[in-house]
């Protein structure tokens, strides 16, 4: 009885193996029709599509309006659309502005604030339905509609572009009508905005794939619950419908995607790429072992990874807009030498940043300063702020690095308080690196300025938990970094002044809140000079109240296959990093 | 034994109703939010998260918890797949694990028991003391540093297998090709495990007074052997190899990131620390149910295997 029983067992157990591999029975057939076409092919001489294989990250959604990550929006930039483009200029070698499914960039009135586009005629999905102005404004109605509550509903009411009454729509106090975004006509879009801004920042709210690109209403409706606070747009390939240069032929959730050209994009031919293929990969190794086996065509590169590459002139680095800075409680009530600007300059001069941005952190750069030299400060020109003579006056010698001076500051901060200081610093608990600055600090501090008279000690704690202490001012040091976008410096200086509602530094500074507001919504909006001189400002402000030591700026570090000929010639664009779709490709062995 | 395990099934509808709720009221507690957006204004992240009823009282939560749980429906994930429903999440994932163990179980237990044995037969010789050796070293190691190893050499190295598994959606050649490593590293620690544990039950069975009578009585060592000793010796093993059939179900975290198989591994972690309650309290459910009714089938199993032992009769 128990041999049958047995038997039994093992007969049910090969069952649900080959019940567990089951699945849609297609792919085989597919797969023997692929290669019989491989086999008829005699003429080698006809190229084949151009193949860019890469790999990536998971993506939780791909709803435009709830979206987070970046393994998303570079999703979003293959495969939704918008008005505008941002592309590589090779005459100009740099990034353009070209019309995607607007015809161009938009008109405005004399005030600046009513911006005007005409779209393209003879627009579809991807399916075959016709894509008009009627779908933007949908798109913008349910971005902001005030019971789906969607996460990206801020990008037109809390960004360099404010929407009239998009707020008060997203509230639910006031009605559709009486938002700032109108379709006059099927290939007419009119945006009503709260005050002028400089038409970078414009032309940026409405430009790749994103929370500013149309979504297929009759998927959006299919897809919501009954009480319309949900949709399942975004959730698979069927629900993503693209309005993009490139379509799903794939998306295994967590595992790949297969993007195809899609024919009906008017801005298609701009790209060389015919297929797209990304494999999710999460492993650091696991990447670099596929690249090395010719199975992608880049790989990011770090820690040991990047010492093996690190002479290789296929190196190529892409900027980050966030500079890693030690924050200091300086309104610390149980710790007064920490109200001590003394104390504070002691610890920004004291610090070493050439050795923790190449020895322990290898493809980051020594900043001190506030504004990275990602950030444009003149768009018209592609310059960033940082290659400016105004903000390269700033900068300290050595990198900010002065012992005898830190000294100096820390005996005035010492002879001050008039007892030995114990100075905690908090790191991210899952960071190696963090951790190994945070012991290089201690090292280096207490060297320097005595471990008689300064106690630093390490606490190890969760990133989140780690941002809200700060932001509760239960801290003495931690280590934290705000990025924004690169066209605009000014607008990310908003998470130092007083108002920002999630503000993890102490200080405080009428006068940079007036600079800021002036900037960005003020009278110094249209004036390049003065703007740029502003900026200066409260970046010296912030360097003078010292706030936050700033650390370094990280890099991003990536190498290319040989087969990889990077239309940029290796060199990183503000806004479009290599332009590697529009780039030329050798035929995969 | 039917009313020991209608008792049963009474006591593990509690305990699990215990874990569940113990879960809920952890698992909200914990500071942080599900939105990662640090610039977000307060009022905007403080609507969004009233949407989800998560500004509201701890216990009111836990009402509307309680509600949706009644019909075993989580609802919908808020931060790792917003928006699909937590169990169309783990029907696509668990699949895809279950595949991996089952292969792993299969290779894993023929192996283990052989190896087991003839360790047993052989105390004290050669081949025990190599068997021993392997059995250390398959515990001490742990199964992702297997996975790396293998991953390197067999696969980058020497090109004998692909370095990731295959996207294929049926059972091909190429994809069997492609987890065979996975299995391996999935493997080693469970061979190691009933291993040891066959040997220790042999050897104890094969120097019991009963095999000394049998083979008085005329019976060959072998026939001793594989008609007492080994039957008895097995009795204990089903306190781990049962586990291990209801064990397919779930991933393994480090393995299926470096082989990058989209299963169950991550989905637990991924939870928790993204603050998406409902699939964090769905992947608990479901665990916890699996471990009580493995733990119940073990109980229950005694008695099936051995019929010496009677469960629940009376007295």
């Amino acid at each position: 009885m128990k041999r049958y029983l047995a038997l039994l067992l093992a007969i049910i157990l090969i069952a649900s193996v080959l019940a567990g591999c089951g699945g849609k029975e297609v792919a085989p057939e597919t797969e023997i029709e692929v290669e019989e076409v491989d086999e008829t092919k005699e003429e080698p001489a006809e190229k084949g599509p151009t193949v860019y294989r890469i790999a990536g990250s998971k993506t939780a959604t791909l709803n435009p309006h709830i979206y987070e990550t970046t393994a998303e929006s570079d999703t979003m930039l293959f495969i939704f659309g918008n008005l505008l483009k941002l592309i590589y200029d090779e005459d100009i070698d740099s990034y353009k502005f070209i019309g995607d499914h607007a015809e161009g960039v938009p008109t405005k009135n004399e005030e600046g604030t009513v911006w005007t586009f005409k779209l393209k005629e003879g627009l579809k999905w991807e399916d075959g339905d016709p894509l008009n102005a009627n779908d933007y404004e949908y798109s913008y109605k349910m971005l902001l509609d005030p019971k789906l509550k969607n996460m990206r509903g801020p990008q037109v009411f809390d960004a360099d572009v404010v929407v009239v009454n998009a707020k008060k729509y997203w509230d639910g106090e006031c009605a559709w009508e009486d938002v700032g975004i109108k379709a006059l006509d099927d290939y007419t879009l009119e945006i009503t905005i709260g005050f002028p801004v400089p038409e970078m920042d414009f032309y940026l709210g409405f430009t790749n794939g994103g929370a500013s690109s149309p979504v297929q209403e009759k998927i959006y409706e299919a897809g919501m619950n009954e009480d319309r606070t949900e949709t399942n747009y975004g959730t698979s390939m069927e629900t993503t419908p693209s309005s993009g240069p490139y379509k799903f032929e794939e998306w295994i959730r967590d595992q790949n995607k297969i993007y195809v050209r899609n024919e009906y994009s008017p801005i298609a031919e701009i790209y060389t790429v015919d297929r797209i293929e990304s494999r999710v990969v999460e492993d650091a190794n696991t990447r670099v072992q596929l690249f090395e086996n010719n199975d992608i065509d880049s790989v990011v590169l770090s820690g040991a990874n990047y010492d093996k590459y690190s002479e290789d002139p296929r190196l190529v680095f892409s900027k980050t807009t966030g500079v890693w800075s030690m924050f200091v409680n300086m309104t610390s009530e149980t710790k007064p030498f920490l109200r001590d600007v003394n104390f504070r300059k002691a610890l920004f001069y004291g610090m070493d940043r050439k050795a923790i941005a190449e020895d322990i952190y290898k493809t980051a750069v020594p900043a001190p300063y506030v504004v990275s030299t990602a950030k444009i400060a003149a768009p018209s020109k592609g310059l960033a702020y940082r290659d400016t003579d105004i903000g390269k006056n700033i900068l300290p010698e050595n990198n900010g690095y002065d012992l005898e001076l830190a000294k100096e500051y820390f005996d005035k901060a010492y002879e001050s308080y008039g007892k030995k200081m114990e100075l905690e610093i908090q790191y991210f608990d899952n960071s190696e690196n963090m951790k190994r600055t945070a012991e290089f600090l201690e090292q280096e501090y207490e060297n320097a300025f005595g471990s008689d008279r300064l106690d630093v000690v390490l606490r190890g704690v969760p990133w989140q938990n780690a941002y809200d202490n700060m932001e509760n001012g239960n801290y003495d040091c931690g280590f934290g970094s705000w990025s924004g976008g690169e066209f605009n410096p000014w607008s990310s200086m908003e998470v130092y002044t007083q108002g920002f509602t999630s503000k993890i530094d102490q200080f405080g500074n009428d006068e940079f809140d007036k600079l800021f507001e002036r900037t960005v919504r003020g009278d110094l909006i249209f004036k390049e000079g003065e703007r740029l001189q502003a900026l200066a400002e409260m970046e010296e402000m912030l360097l003078d109240a010292v706030p936050f030591v700033p650390m370094y700026e990280p890099q991003i570090t990536s190498i290319f296959a040989d087969r990889v000929h990077l239309i940029t010639k290796g060199k990183y664009v503000p806004g479009i990093g290599f332009a590697t779709l529009q780039s030329e490709y050798d035929p995969l062995d | 034994m039917f009313r020991y395990t209608a008792q049963r099934l009474t006591l593990l509808v509690i305990t699990l109703f215990m874990i569940i709720s113990v879960s809920f009221f952890v698992l909200h507690s914990m500071p942080g939010s599900f939105i990662t957006d640090p610039k977000m204004p307060k009022d905007v992240k403080k609507a969004i998260e009233d949407k989800y009823h998560l500004n509201e009282p701890m216990i009111v939560q836990y009402g509307y918890f309680l509600k949706d749980f009644s019909k075993f429906d989580f609802g919908l994930s808020i931060a790792i797949q917003p928006k699909v429903p937590v169990n169309q999440i783990l029907a696509t994932k668990v699949p895809v694990s279950m595949q991996l163990n089952i292969f792993s179980l299969l290779l894993s237990l023929p192996i283990a028991i052989v190896f087991g044995i003839w360790a047993a037969l052989k105390k004290n010789k050669l081949p025990d003391h190599i068997i021993s050796i392997m059995i250390i070293a398959f515990i001490a190691i742990p199964s992702f540093v297997f996975a790396s190893l293998l991953q390197y050499f067999i696969a980058f190295k020497l090109g004998w297998f692909p370095i990731v598994v295959s996207t294929e959606k049926v059972l091909t050649w190429n994809k069997f090709k492609s987890i065979i490593l996975p299995i391996l590293a999935l493997s080693f620690g469970s061979i190691a495990g009933v291993a040891r544990y066959t040997r220790a039950e042999l050897c104890e069975a094969l120097n019991s007074e009963y095999m000394l009578l049998a083979k008085a009585k005329g019976l060959t060592q072998v026939q001793a052997t594989t008609r007492h000793a080994m039957r008895n010796s097995f009795i204990p093993l089903a306190n781990i190899i049962i586990p291990m059939f209801t064990g397919i179900l779930g991933g393994s975290l480090v393995i299926e990131k470096i082989f990058s198989i989209p299963g169950m591994g991550s989905v637990m972690l991924d939870g928790i620390n993204a603050k998406d309650y409902p699939v964090a309290m769905g992947v608990l459910f479901w665990y916890s149910l699996l471990g009580l009714l493995t733990i119940l089938i073990v109980d229950l199993s005694y008695g099936i295997i051995d019929p010496r032992i009677r469960i629940g009769g009376r007295k």
